[in-house]
């Protein structure tokens, strides 16, 4: 699982709107607009990690239980799929 | 806080749904203040009076153009590109929405900012060397075709 090439991101007063650059833009012209915590999924999604791997990680940075976190982690990760994000 | 991620499919829904979008100009109109592709702006919805040096997003039949206002009239704004040297006669209906910031090298510029604003003012009354600089480089451009022509 990975971010498609091109997207910028643009963080402002806590929230990251992301905008498709460059070849993207043919097949996505419009923006994601994240809170900072979804912001930092992206990041780690951008970073190479796998689900597995930001579960615990999104868990102890938000002081969340495993369930909690796989659940929120999912619904993130279910989004950016279903605005064409991932590949 | 729980994530929360918006999706929106172009600038009419993402103005509409959550009141703010986000972009990156395809020209250089608006250079120096924006790089063709490369400096992403902030607009919102235009909701209050526009007034001079705001720049604001205007609708065509095809696309969105962003430009300076430089005077506001009770029907029409007069707008420029800051790189360009004829002014536009906007009517007031065509104005969609207004820039509040920009990303320069990945640090975002409120339109509110200081130097920013000392900027727009300058470059305002700068124009003249703009078109001083078109003309320049279109006669050295007439210059440059004529002497090819000349030495096929």
């Amino acid at each position: 699982m990975k971010i498609k090439k091109g997207f910028l991101l643009c963080p402002v007063m806590g929230k990251t709107m992301a905008i498709s650059t460059g070849e993207l833009e043919k097949t996505f012209p419009g923006m994601i607009k994240m809170n900072e915590t979804a912001a930092d999924i992206w990041r780690w999604i951008d970073e190479g990690k796998e689900p597995e791997e930001i579960y615990p990680l999104y868990a102890e940075t938000y002081g969340l239980d495993a369930d909690q976190a796989r659940s929120e982690v999912d619904m993130v990760v279910g989004k950016m799929a279903e605005a064409g994000v991932l590949e | 806080m729980n994530p929360a991620v918006e999706s929106f499919e172009n600038f009419e829904a993402a103005l509409a749904g959550c009141g703010e979008y986000v972009t990156q100009v395809r020209g250089v109109s608006m250079y120096p203040m924006l790089r063709y592709r490369k400096d992403p702006i902030l607009i919102h919805p235009l909701d209050g009076p526009v007034r001079p040096y705001d720049v604001v997003v205007y609708a065509l039949t095809d696309r969105y153009v962003v430009h300076r206002v430089l005077e506001v009239h009770p029907d029409l704004y007069v707008i420029r590109g800051d790189n360009c040297v004829g002014k536009e006669y906007v009517p007031r209906r065509l104005v969609v929405g207004i820039v509040v910031g920009f990303w320069r090298f990945g640090r975002y510029v409120p339109v509110t900012n200081g130097l920013y604003r000392a900027y727009s003012r300058l470059w305002v009354a700068l124009n003249p060397l703009v078109r001083l600089a078109h003309r320049v480089r279109g006669l050295g451009v007439a210059v440059i075709r004529r002497a090819a022509a000349w030495v096929r």
